[in-house]
């Protein structure tokens, strides 16, 4: 009986070493998050993207504007391959005037220089539209809105928005993304898809392998349980 | 028998009671900007104005949350020495949006807006946001008072007293634009 016990007990041990440094390592990450900059940090490679299906929701959305694109790709949206804005919804359209490019989505506008940057975040409490449908220009190159409740002129600098019943305008509209920005933008999309802490955390639960890997846990567990009464009745024995 | 199946369905309860309620605390929408700034101007709101993010701001922001704006202007507004700010930081992942007044130096109003993180929402209550009444600047850039944490909401805490050093630096920013 003895021997038996001290037999498994040492095949146990050597067993559940491999789990006791995977969680071991993993958790010690896990518990120094911020320090290791887990969260910042994004993983690149296509096998783990793959394994974790890290694409887009929608097909990705693009319009072409004085000579740039702006894309909404999943829930970001890009200026040319610079990220412009995350968790969007949807991107209602772009226009340009003389001074700005203005990009319109989920009831909010961004006033952009011409080289991209960000000049001013508008949103309802700067008075955009409720409901904001469409996005376009006048023949004269004023910035016309289509609301919930009409359509809109509007002025961003001095935040003026003149209700009208309907204007005659050019509506933003989509344009075909050519294919190399789109691979280059999936490619940007997918690399900051996935945050290393998700997948640590994964590893130490198991998860990563799926439902199996966490009843490989599971099981690690209970040799853990089994190995600490082995060795305690041991000691009280020899003692 | 039954009481078994009772005592596991309220083990369920309690099981997914945090998961209910961090999914109902995401994405609360407590007032909408619009609201807050009709309030806080008693119904009659001025024109906005709009503060230019300089290189000199620039770098006061950047010493107060770490990072840039992302912007190169910002809209606020201001009625007899009152100016009242929105202002937007993230917390653990996603931006908390709060409305701060600021009034003659001093906090007047800090009020979380929308609150879209799955924690921390505690910083929402007035026993958290009353604690920056009056409070000014000193040293630049810190409040010349102390704020008491939530335990579990450390980072949405940090994230609200950056607004609310933010909105006085702000505040003294424009002062000196219209001075």
């Amino acid at each position: 009986m003895w021997e038996t016990i001290h037999k498994w007990h040492r095949t146990m041990g050597i067993i559940s070493a491999l789990f006791v440094v995977f969680l071991a390592v993993t958790g010690l990450m896990l518990n120094h998050t911020e320090p290791l900059n887990l969260k910042k940090r994004f993983i690149q490679s296509g096998i783990f993207l793959d394994l974790y299906d890290i694409k887009p929701g929608k097909e990705p959305q693009g319009f072409l504007v004085a000579g740039h694109w702006i894309t909404q790709v999943g829930e970001r949206v890009y200026f040319d391959q610079n990220e412009l804005a995350e968790n969007v919804n949807k991107l209602i359209g772009v226009v340009a005037t003389n001074e700005n490019i203005i990009v319109a989505y989920d009831g909010q506008m961004l006033l952009l220089t011409m080289e991209g940057d960000v000049i001013e975040h508008l949103t309802g409490t700067e008075g955009v539209p409720a409901g904001m449908r469409a996005i376009g220009t006048t023949l004269d190159n004023n910035v016309v809105i289509q609301g919930a409740h009409g359509d809109y002129l509007a002025d961003v600098e001095s935040l003026y928005w003149q209700e009208k019943d309907q204007i005659d305008a050019e509506w933003s509209k989509a344009d075909p993304i050519p294919e190399a920005l789109l691979t280059g933008l999936l490619h940007l999309y997918r690399g900051k898809g996935l945050r290393l802490e998700r997948v640590i955390l994964d590893i130490h639960s198991g998860r990563i392998l799926g439902s199996w890997g966490i009843y490989l846990v599971d099981a690690a567990a209970m040799l853990f349980l089994l190995l600490s009464l082995s060795g305690a009745w041991m000691w009280f024995k020899r003692n | 028998m039954f009481n078994i199946i009772i005592l596991s369905r309220f083990s369920l309860i309690i099981f997914l009671l945090p998961i209910i309620s961090a999914s109902a605390f995401a994405n609360e929408i407590y007032q909408t900007p619009e609201d807050f700034i009709e309030e806080v101007f008693a119904g009659h709101p001025p024109d906005s104005n709009k503060l230019w993010i300089t290189k000199d701001i620039k770098q006061s922001i950047r010493n107060i949350l770490e990072h840039d704006l992302g912007v190169l202007r910002l809209r606020y507004w201001s009625k007899d020495g009152r100016s009242a700010w929105i202002l937007e930081e993230i917390g653990k992942e996603r931006p908390i949006t709060t409305g701060i007044v600021v009034n003659q130096g001093h906090i007047e109003i800090v009020r979380i807006l929308i609150f879209r993180e799955t924690r921390g929402w505690e910083v929402r209550y007035p026993f958290f946001t009353d604690q920056f009444n009056d409070a000014g600047l000193v040293n630049e850039d810190k409040l010349d008072k102390s704020i008491d944490g939530i335990s579990g909401a450390t980072l949405s805490v940090n994230a609200v007293t950056k607004l609310a050093r933010l909105a006085l630096l702000l505040h003294e920013y424009a002062k000196k634009g219209k001075d």
